[in-house]
């Protein structure tokens, strides 16, 4: 936590309730997006019930099993909560209109909201659950598609910038500042008290306090399994061993769950409305961050999908729960994360004056005077060049050869070529312009980079995209196994950890 | 399987989880009262009109005795043949002894002193290099042979394993978790506490064994390992080979700072302890309130209550509340307004907030 977000705090202090952290909102919220919570028996992984539906739904469908350890129980609830989030998300085999690189609209987002992390875990038990498949069983059962695409969920969840699975707690925490402790806020129940309680600040601490109390994560109130669930859950353990009708009981138990799984529910479409009615505008660099989302959703979890239903192609590789397995994937993998950090921030940084203060604090970002303009470019070629007098502040990043954008040009490329050391608080600095060259760039004036009218500016550089670069590490990262010292980056797992994985090793290096 | 009131005279007498407890917050003075006298913060709290929220669901627990029921099934066949599969013990091991109390799942031992006796002779029997050691043990029973914790001091040990090495026997101690392992996703804090008591373990042992002062004594292994589950099902994973080392060396030096601290607690007690309401005295004593409060302890929301009464920055957070000092939060927002420093700590805090505020109006 730095010391602005200290200042922040207070000032929400003063205002006794939440401020906003940014000047702009960071994620898109879909129109009408699909929104599921998960309760379970506590000590176990997999779901006892489901509340789920699309945001403007009547009602949400609301599923439980009778006891939450019967697998086939639970399978059932899962295969049909599974049908539904699939042909949300207009998945291959599960839609008529599948979303294809041809169809991307970023206006159709498929987006999922959770009310907190421990849903989005739930997501990766789904995927343990029902991922496991034998030599010649059918890959595109509705529980294997759901395993895949849980999966896929939870690994995107880690992504920057990702549109598609929204925590919910973690939206409210990114888009305000609370009166607070961070931790109690890890509860979506409590972050959504804040906008709501009465009182003044004294007073609202407790009633946020109290409206905490209830629980939005899937594990239960304990009290709430000792006196209500476990005696129904031992009552209905009897009635099987009888012989007897369970129906009552587990109508009883449905009935104790219910309340339980719309309280998680609530929560979320309050924390979606919280987001709504804020009057700060989308961030214009959402719109790259979506298409981004989608495009990763095609290339990455429908083109899979595509290969499973295709009967006369191998089974493409599934990726493990657990692990890669893989030096070629973990890699490629790695560099995806970089490019999606890099690309997150540089999306969004021009267009949100708190994040440009964030860089600037930081030392990501620096404030220059141009001092100079010149082309150092032969003949017809361009190439821009200025001499900038940088304001050094307490933290200062700044390298030779690394990139930064102008602000306002989110395309725009410079590399610094030198640094000269004036002073303490002043250093002067080439930098070479990769992008634009001869096209105009907006700022103080709108003017090409050669022009002489730049010289006296002042202007905030803040950092550039340069996510292509590791996009290119991730795809070169699989050219390499065949490279020096392949023997060391690219070796085999070193145990066999089970007859799937090396399958899908074997098929890995084989597409 | 056993009635879960059955539980609580084991769970009175096991250690483990009062030092694990009191490791949570040291520098409280409730909290080290309660872990050395054996008091539950929970029935502080309800004491004090506040309800308490850190019981242990039923499930939860069945879970965990169903766990470990499997594990140790039939001469503990399941857990033997994955810690064989990863060669954390040979492929032809044999012998199981189950120390487990029979309210705690085992078959024959009915009381702590009964188990107390049994994993004293098993230690001292591990001198003789002929001995026929069983290599897996569970629910070795230890009795801390210092004066660490009042009024006593006992520790359950999960599971041991037992290998004869060239003249001597060498146990490394386990901890099993009913969490499941999910690889390189696994909660790291799950795993750093399943660490944490393994070294608990390991350190204890390495005490009982100094202490008995035997000639060719077993070697207490500086390696340990940890079981979990397969998500959504009852198949151990083990992690083996867990460097214990340091874990062991923290819980050294955490039972002797508990035993300073105890004693020094204790001596400021003018009456016989017999005399006092433990209650009382623990619900009326210095706290230091922290987030970390909220992860274990009954009386959070009351300690909560003073800090916001006080107006202390640990309201808004650790980090807040380290940067605040000794300035309530009132005072730190008349400071960034501007308002005239009274002190060095007030002007270098202004310095610090109003060098941030840049774009946080």
């Amino acid at each position: 936590m730095s010391l602005r977000e200290i200042v922040l705090q207070l000032k929400a202090v003063e205002a006794s309730q939440p401020v906003p952290r940014y000047s702009s909102l960071h994620i898109r919220q879909a129109e009408n997006p699909f929104m599921v919570a998960f309760v379970r028996m506590a000590g176990e992984s997999r779901p006892w019930g489901i509340v789920y539906g699309r945001l403007r739904d009547k009602a949400p469908r609301i599923l439980t099993a009778g006891d939450g350890r019967n697998r086939e129980a639970v399978s059932q609830i899962c295969e049909e909560f599974g049908v539904a989030m699939l042909q949300y998300c207009r998945a291959e085999g599960h839609s008529f209109n599948p979303i294809t690189k041809d169809n991307i609209d970023p206006e159709e987002l498929p987006q999922i909201w959770v009310p907190g992390e421990r849903h989005i875990e739930m997501l990766h038990y789904l995927e343990y659950a029902f991922w496991r498949v034998r030599k010649g069983d059918d890959r595109t059962k509705p529980l294997t598609v759901l395993a895949r695409l849980a999966g896929w969920l939870f690994r995107e969840s880690g992504r920057s910038g990702q549109q598609q699975i929204i925590d919910a707690s973690r939206a409210l925490r990114d888009a305000y500042v609370f009166p607070s402790d961070s931790l109690s806020l890890g509860n979506l129940t409590t972050a959504v008290a804040w906008f709501n309680a009465a009182g003044e600040l004294p007073e609202k601490r407790i009633n946020v306090r109290e409206a905490g109390k209830q629980r939005v994560s899937p594990t239960l109130d304990p009290t709430l399994d000792s006196k209500i669930l476990a005696p129904l859950v031992e009552e209905r353990a009897k009635l099987l061993k009888e012989g007897k009708s369970l129906d009552l009981v587990e109508k009883k138990i449905h009935d104790a769950l219910e309340p339980e799984l719309m309280a998680r529910w609530n929560a979320m479409v309050d924390a979606y409305r919280i987001l709504a009615n804020d009057t700060r505008m989308e961030n214009s660099g959402v719109k790259k961050l979506v298409e981004k989302t989608m495009s990763k959703f095609v290339s990455e979890f429908q083109y899979v999908e595509r290969g499973h239903l295709d009967p006369d192609s191998a089974p493409p590789f599934t990726p493990h729960p657990e692990t890669d397995f893989h030096g070629s994937a973990a890699a490629a993998g790695y560099f995806r994360m970089q490019a999606a950090d890099v690309a997150w921030i540089a999306s969004l940084i021009h267009d949100d004056e708190e994040l440009q203060y964030e860089a600037l604090s930081t030392g990501h970002a620096f404030f220059a005077e141009i001092t100079k303009v010149w082309n150092s470019g032969d003949g017809r070629s361009t190439v821009p060049n200025w001499q900038l007098l940088v304001d050094v502040g307490d933290v200062q990043r700044m390298r030779d050869g690394e990139s930064y954008a102008l602000l306002q040009n989110d395309k725009s490329s410079t590399r610094v070529k030198s640094i000269e050391v004036l002073g303490n608080d002043v250093w002067n600095v080439h930098v070479e312009w990769f992008s634009p060259k001869t096209k105009d760039l907006y700022g103080p004036i709108n003017a090409r980079p050669t022009d002489p009218a730049w010289v006296g500016q002042r202007v905030l550089f803040v950092p550039t995209d340069t996510s292509a670069l590791a996009d290119k590490q991730a795809q070169a990262v699989w050219s390499a196994k065949d490279g020096i010292g392949a023997w060391l980056t690219h070796g085999r797992a070193p145990a066999a950890v089970d007859t799937n994985i090396i399958d899908d090793i074997t098929q890995l290096e084989s597409n | 399987m056993p009635g879960l009131d059955e539980l609580s005279e084991e769970a009175r007498r096991n250690t483990r989880g009062r030092f694990e407890q009191w490791v949570k917050n040291p520098q409280c003075e409730a909290n080290t009262l309660s872990a050395v006298l054996n008091v539950k913060l929970s029935d502080v709290a309800k004491s004090l009109n506040y309800e308490p929220e850190y019981g242990q669901s039923p499930f939860a627990i069945q879970r965990g005795l169903q766990f470990e029921g499997w594990l140790f099934k039939e001469d503990a066949e399941v857990i033997r043949g994955a810690m064989e599969k990863i060669e954390l013990l040979p492929a032809d091991s044999a012998g199981f002894l189950d120390l487990r109390l029979t309210s705690n799942g085992g078959k024959t031992v009915r009381s702590t002193d009964e188990a107390l006796e049994k994993s004293h002779a098993l230690i001292t029997n591990l001198v003789n290099v002929e001995f026929d050691a069983p290599t897996i043990v569970a629910g070795l029973l230890l009795k801390i042979p210092k004066g660490v914790m009042l009024p006593e001091a006992t520790l359950i040990i999960d599971i041991i394993t037992i290998q004869k090495l060239d003249t001597k026997f060498e146990i490394q101690v386990g901890e099993i978790k009913v969490f499941p392992d999910r690889g390189g996703h696994t909660d790291a804090g799950e795993i750093a506490t399943a660490r944490a008591q393994a070294g608990v373990y390991q350190h204890a042992l390495q005490l009982t064994v100094d202490a008995l002062n035997l000639g060719n004594a077993p070697m207490v292994s500086t390696s340990g390992f940890l079981v979990f589950t397969w998500p959504g099902s009852n198949s151990p994973v083990i992690r083996k080979g867990e460097d214990l080392t340091y874990l062991a060396k923290r819980a050294e030096k955490g039972f002797d700072q508990l035993d300073r601290v105890a004693a020094e607690v204790l001596s400021r007690q003018e009456k016989n302890l017999a005399d006092v309401d433990l209650k009382d005295w623990i619900a009326h004593s210095r706290t230091e309130y922290k987030e970390v409060c909220w992860s274990f302890c009954d009386l959070a929301p009351r300690c909560q209550d003073l800090a916001i009464a006080e107006d202390r920055g640990i309201v808004l957070g650790t980090e807040a509340s380290k940067i605040l000092g000794s300035v309530t939060i009132s005072r730190a927002l008349e400071l960034l307004d501007g308002a005239d420093s009274a002190s060095e700590v007030e002007k270098s805090l202004q310095e610090q907030l109003i060098g941030a505020i840049w774009g946080a109006d």
